[in-house]
């Protein structure tokens, strides 16, 4: 009866199910499915390298990728996490210490991650992603930590041998970084102009409704073909008005871009504003009326503020949104982050693919997070107070 | 003077009237009730007054000028406003809903504090308590307190009040109408009330302005409204108790006799000096009693007789 009590609680303690089962499954993919790959050269694929394979070319470094997954059977809560988030990590960089050392890796043969690797990536970023309240000071810091150790690994070139970062020409990324944020803030300064005023429209009048309703099938219009309608339309305008050229407006490059992407994001940004607006309630509205605010005060210090919440939730999707989109831009030379994605299907090298990939679900990612803060600090001191009387 | 004056005025939706030939005038310092069955036109009366309607013919005027001469925004925010809804603003505290419109007559932020507190009192709440918190944490009863506070908070020389009860339950209606007296002996407005609740009317006009289908069928004290309906309409919608409704306007304390007693008297036999004799009279019947005690202050001050009552009821309908 002791004995089984004493059992239980050990259980309790070290086995709880759901964090064993992450454990369990980070070892299984880690164990039977091939982590890197060994490729001849740039393009052509070469064949998978298990974890047991790697254990063998260096194995104390091997030993301690292992115990890390090992501790995590023993943990729960964030300090899984921490662990979790520090084995995807090891993956990372122990390319670059062990088979340099070990001499096998020629010019040409290049590592490159493979399912496994790419999987235990996902199962630590979505343990992160299940915890419902982040805002312990523990979970915080240990996230800090970690985003510490990445970055000064990045940096510091401890993944250099990886393939796919061999692709990442530093310049390279910083200039089409550059471009991707620029494209992102220039479409949704461009939709802030165009979809709050078309949102507030739409709240209030039959024709603000109509002209909502005729942006909205703009979304429709599949993206490539909006591409070649504006390139082909500003093509045509630079051609009859030579001096537009003088402001960058050409069929082919950023502005063609920036056009599309900013028609893209005045609809979500629209129809959050409509909706907010819809929300406030009537007699809120009826009552600042019937005191003697005027129609512009009713608007700016009653209605906006009310529909505040929906119209910041839309903004951030909509540069969500627009980020995605944004990858499109290389098709007519408009630049940004999905240059790798389209230089690598061009030179069919997935790594540089890959790379592109990776870049830009980590700016979109950081980006989105960024405004969620943002939005959470601006409610509360909404909530606060909004002016002391 | 009179603050506002209605001259045959009409309304018309797209052909239908809403108001008809509309002609009365407040009286200064009065509260004047506006009361009928719904769609009487009484909304629609109020919502002329505010310049949220435009008269379809005939004029109105406000302190002796023609209402079209001001400026809407203007002009409503030289009157209080409150309605069934409410309608605080639920972003703002208390304390800065109170203060919207001195805010927009751009009154010295030190004026503003002290006259929030300043309203507060006057319909009953704790300005240290209430001062700060947001709509959402207030009650119904609280909220319309607030909203009867908003609407005073610039002084304003007349006072409209669509429905103010219409959203509370019973007991919390009847403590805002306490509210609502005792906060008219202290600031004398010129109230305009809307309600179509007819006890509600009885109760707290000085002035009944009876509404039918858009026309003002009887404007009148409501003694000489009970005493005599101007139309058969009117004496239905008063009902058969409208002797009992007339009783409503006196409390214990004006018809008592003055009595003193010592030791222990039971709690069933005693009334509020500031119950209304219909409350009283009902007691009476409820507890087969002849006499009941007036109590004010936890101390017996008199005692009512149910002939007194009787006769005040039956002298005035025979009247």
């Amino acid at each position: 009866m002791v004995k089984r009590k004493r059992l239980s609680s050990l259980k309790d303690r070290f086995f709880s199910g759901r964090a064993l089962s992450w454990a369990v499954i980070v070892t299984l993919v880690l164990v039977f499915l091939p982590l890197y790959r060994l490729d001849p050269n740039r393009v052509v694929l070469g064949p998978p390298v298990y974890f047991a394979q790697v254990l063998s070319v260096s194995p104390m470094l091997w030993l301690v990728v292992l115990l890390g997954v090992i501790v995590t059977f023993f943990l729960r809560g964030a300090f899984q996490e921490f662990f979790l988030l520090l084995v995807a990590l090891s993956l990372w960089c122990f390319p670059t210490l062990t088979w340099p050392q070990a001499g096998q890796l020629s010019q040409e043969l290049r590592v490159s991650p493979d399912v496994a690797f790419w999987l235990v990536q996902v199962l630590a970023i979505s343990r992160v992603l299940v915890r419902k309240k982040a805002s312990r000071r523990l979970v915080v810091t240990l996230r800090i930590v970690v985003l510490g150790v990445s970055l000064a690994t990045l940096l510091g070139g401890g993944c250099a041998a990886l393939s796919v970062i061999k692709e990442a020409n530093s310049a390279q990324v910083f200039e089409r970084l550059g471009q991707h944020l620029s494209l992102t803030v220039g479409a949704m300064v461009g939709a802030l102009i165009v979809g709050v005023p078309l949102g507030a429209a739409a709240a209030r009048s039959r024709w603000g409704k109509l002209l909502f309703q005729s942006v909205s099938l703009l979304q429709t219009i599949p993206s490539i073909a909006l591409f070649g309608l504006l390139m082909v339309l500003l093509a045509g305008l630079t051609r009859s008005f030579p001096s537009l050229q003088s402001w960058g407006v050409r069929g082919i490059g950023a502005t063609p871009v920036e056009v599309a992407l900013t028609l893209w994001a005045i609809l979500p940004l629209a129809s959050a504003v409509q909706a907010g607006l819809r929300m406030v309630p009537s007699d809120v509205i009826r009552a600042a009326q019937g005191l003697g605010f005027t129609p512009s005060e009713v608007f700016w210090k009653v209605e906006l503020p009310l529909a505040m919440p929906s119209a910041l939730a839309g903004f951030r999707v909509a540069v969500v949104q627009t980020m995605g989109n944004a990858t499109l831009a290389p098709l007519i030379g408009g630049g940004g982050l999905g240059w790798f994605l389209f230089q690598g299907i061009g030179q069919t090298s997935p790594d540089m693919v890959v790379l592109g990939v990776l870049l830009v679900l980590i700016v979109t990612g950081v980006a989105d997070q960024l405004l969620k803060l943002l939005i959470n600090a601006q409610q509360r001191r909404l909530r606060n107070v909004a002016f002391e009387v | 003077m009179s603050l506002l004056k209605f001259d045959d005025v009409s309304v018309f939706y797209q052909g239908i009237p809403a108001v008809q030939n509309l002609s009365f005038t407040l009286q200064e310092g009065e509260l004047s009730v506006l009361v009928g069955p719904s769609g009487c036109g009484k909304s629609t009366t109020i919502r002329l007054v505010n310049r949220l309607l435009t008269p379809t013919t005939g004029k109105i005027f406000y302190q002796n000028q023609p209402l079209s001469q001001f400026v809407p925004e203007t002009l409503r925010r030289s009157m209080g406003y409150s309605i069934q809804g409410v309608g605080l603003f639920p972003h703002w505290t208390v304390a800065q809903n109170i203060a919207a419109v001195p805010q927009l007559l751009k009154w010295p932020s030190s004026r503003l504090q002290p006259r929030v507190d300043e309203v507060l009192e006057l319909v009953g709440l704790e300005a240290s308590r209430f001062r700060r918190k947001l709509p959402a944490e207030l009650s119904g009863g609280e909220a319309q307190r607030v909203g009867i506070a908003r609407a005073l908070a610039a002084d304003p020389p007349l006072l409209l009040m669509d429905e103010p009860f219409g959203a509370v339950d019973a007991l919390q209606r009847a403590r805002l109408q306490k509210v609502l007296l005792s906060l008219q002996q202290h600031v004398k407005k010129t109230i305009l009330l809307v309600t179509h609740d007819l006890d509600e009317a009885v109760l707290l006009a000085d002035r009944l302005l009876v509404l039918q289908q858009g026309r003002l069928v009887q404007h009148a004290s409501p003694a000489e409204v009970l005493r005599n309906p101007a139309t058969p309409f009117v004496q239905e919608f008063l009902g058969a108790d409208r002797a009992l409704k007339y009783l409503m306007r006196f409390r214990a304390l004006e018809v008592m006799e003055p009595y003193q007693v010592s030791g222990e008297i039971s709690t069933q036999e005693q009334v509020s000096y500031d119950s209304n004799l219909r409350e009283v009279f009902s007691l009476m019947v409820a507890l087969g009693k002849e006499t009941l005690l007036v109590v004010q202050d936890q101390r017996v001050v008199g005692k009512v007789h149910k002939t007194t009552i009787e006769n005040l009821a039956a002298q005035d309908s025979a009247r």
